[in-house]
């Protein structure tokens, strides 16, 4: 009788530790998994890929544009290209344009101010359109912001990798900002994709470097013809 | 009591499962590997065709914009140096003044020509630059910015004393990168150990992009180089062209050598795509693109019954029989999914008015008795009697 129940109280124990450790184990399991979010793109992803693939996946309106607002640390002058032989878009900062889903286009930003001379050539790729109200498109560009660190980077032959994305809106500040959009530098040994990823959803990827145009370009420096229109800028709110 | 603790540690093993530290290239538990970069290029076999159940073509955007066949050297210093290059028949010389920027066509080696050195009066320099393809690890860069070239001090008393510079030019992985932001480094053969393979190490530590070969040799000497000195195929006296940048005269490099092709059709060591014509930009190995076969079809041939280097001496009989290749890579992509289940919940639902499954339909229709009714003309039988 006293073997009986010693025997069941072992085998309660059991039966209760196994419960606890299948469901420590649970927890663990699905917490490193959720950790562990597969990212292929990184900042070394050739341009155009990450582009190319959010033509894929993004329900895409046919022929909608995505504006984009370019903004210099001070006056200047910013050109968007589509096509070597095509027209451009010239515009004093902040300029804007409207551009296409998955497609890369080449900037120039000359006539900077505090930079005599200089002429940067940076290219910015769309992964991700927003979803304005209908008939005001124009009121709600990206912003891309070009800051006076950047451009002393870029002037010393380092290239910058810029994630722009868009916060979700359940963590959005309810306050209007009053400065430039925040940014967050990420160690080289870090995916700037993955970090922007986690913070909400990448819109733009703007690539800044030192490279300039020379007398024997090539013709696809300036971009392979994407969509390009003008674009008003937005009132003020 | 000891059957309790073999018990407890048993259905921790189970529940919690075993970790041993791997090592060796196996994946570790719980951590994804991307593919290399050049598979990052498209979404894979089977994803976007040709064949059953592709993923439809959205858009036409270009896989790589931008796609660097050029790349841009910068030549920092020393200033007011001239450099110029070997062309068909000679040398255009001071195409360039230091500082100064010219697009170089991937792929390719050339001679350049460095002259009016400050500082060092007579001193003509004929390095080499090997431009190498621009890799999709280096192709953002490329397309962004400039390579810097600097001949230092130390690097011209070093080719002014004899020894042979080389210096590489390479864009560090992102995990030997030691600033925030992504930048080229040089590795100068002359500050490492003798027997270290400066190109050797500068891959090791990232994507080599351009080589600089300098030496004091004076490729311009009479009898120095039979092309330019001697006759052409009829026989007669070849003219060396000269052209002088400071007057206006230009012309574009001639490559010296192409990346990818060896002597006799035998492929370099250095794997990367190569370009069919000289001068012409290179072409990136991509699977169904040119040449490149498609993926899954068998690429490797085997040198069985052929007399070569698996079986020296040349010229004997066929001796290799057996020839394996075995592909070690750990791989763990799970299982295709047989059964997938979506659960997909609106809220708040819908709710409309029910469909209907149930008409009733009826027609009344007058009754006439015999005699009561009467028939249009057309309708009534002939020989029946007229009312």
């Amino acid at each position: 009788m006293r073997t009986n129940n010693c025997s069941t109280t072992w085998v309660t124990r059991m039966v209760t530790v196994a419960g606890f450790l299948i469901a420590f184990g649970m927890i663990v399991t699905q917490t490193t998994q959720a950790q562990q979010r597969y990212y292929p793109l990184d900042q070394t992803t050739p341009p155009g890929v990450y582009g190319k693939w959010s033509a894929y996946q993004v329900p895409v309106r046919p022929h909608a544009l995505q504006p984009v607002k370019i903004e210099l640390p001070g006056t200047g002058q910013v050109t968007f290209f589509s096509h070597a032989r095509s027209k451009p878009i010239v515009a004093a900062a902040p300029a804007q344009a409207a551009i296409a889903l998955g497609h890369s286009y080449r900037l120039q930003l000359s006539d900077l101010q505090d930079y005599p001379g200089v002429n940067l050539y940076p290219t910015i790729e769309l992964v991700d359109v927003l979803h304005p109200p209908a008939g005001q498109e124009d009121q709600f560009p990206i912003p891309v912001t070009i800051t006076e660190d950047e451009i002393d980077q870029a002037i010393s032959g380092r290239l910058i990798t810029k994630v722009i994305y868009l916060e979700p809106a359940a963590e959005a500040n309810p306050l209007l900002l009053d400065r430039k959009n925040p940014t967050l530098t990420v160690a080289p040994q870090e995916n700037v994709i993955k970090e922007a990823d986690l913070r909400g959803r990448p819109m733009i990827i703007l690539r800044l470097g030192s490279r300039t145009p020379v007398i024997n370009e090539d013709p696809a420096f300036f971009g392979n013809g994407a969509p390009l229109s003008p674009t008003a800028l937005p009132r003020m709110r | 009591m000891k059957y309790y603790f073999f018990g407890l540690g048993t259905m921790m093993a189970v529940c919690v499962g075993c970790y041993i530290p791997s090592g060796g290239n196996s994946i570790e538990k719980n951590k994804y590997v991307a593919p290399p970069a050049a598979m990052m290029q498209r979404p894979g076999p089977m994803v976007d065709g040709p064949g059953p159940g592709v993923m439809p073509m959205l858009s036409h955007p270009p896989a790589r914009s931008f796609a660097s066949k050029t790349t841009q050297l910068r030549f920092v210093e020393p200033k007011a140096m001239q450099i110029g290059w070997r062309i068909r028949d000679g040398y255009a010389e001071s195409q360039i003044t230091a500082p100064g920027r010219y697009n170089f066509t991937q792929g390719a080696t050339y001679r350049l020509k460095i002259s009016d050195v400050p500082g060092r009066e007579g001193l003509t320099l004929y390095p080499t630059l090997q431009v190498y393809p621009a890799h999709p690890s280096t192709d953002a860069y490329l397309s962004h910015n400039s390579i810097p070239i600097a001949l230092t001090t130390e690097d011209l008393n070093q080719i002014e004393s004899n020894n042979f510079v080389t210096k590489v030019i390479y864009l560090p992985d992102p995990k030997n990168q030691e600033l925030a932001i992504a930048g080229v480094e040089t590795i100068v053969s002359t500050r490492l150990d003798p027997g270290v393979d400066p190109v050797a190490e500068a891959d090791r530590r990232g994507t080599v992009m351009v080589v600089l070969r300098a030496g004091n040799m004076n490729l311009e000497m009479p009898g120095a180089d039979l092309d330019m000195t001697g006759l052409d195929r009829n026989g007669n006296i070849k003219q060396v062209v000269h052209l002088d940048g400071m007057q206006g005269q230009t012309a574009p490099p001639m490559p010296i050598a192409e990346a990818g092709v060896g002597l006799h059709g035998v492929p370099s060591p250095m794997i990367m795509g190569g370009s069919s014509m000289p001068g012409q930009p290179a072409m990136h190995p991509v699977a169904g693109m040119g040449p490149t076969p498609s993926w899954g079809m068998p690429i490797t041939a085997t040198p069985i019954g052929l007399p070569g280097p698996p079986h020296i001496p040349l010229g004997g009989p066929a001796g290799l029989q057996s020839h394996t290749v075995r592909n070690l890579t750990s791989v763990d992509i799970g299982q295709p999914v047989d059964h997938l289940l979506i659960d997909v919940e609106h809220d708040p639902g819908y709710r409309l008015p029910h469909p209907v499954k149930h008409i009733q339909y009826k027609e009344t229709h007058p009754n006439f008795a015999p005699g009561a009714t009467t028939f249009p003309n057309w309708a009534v039988p002939q020989g029946a009697p007229q009312r």
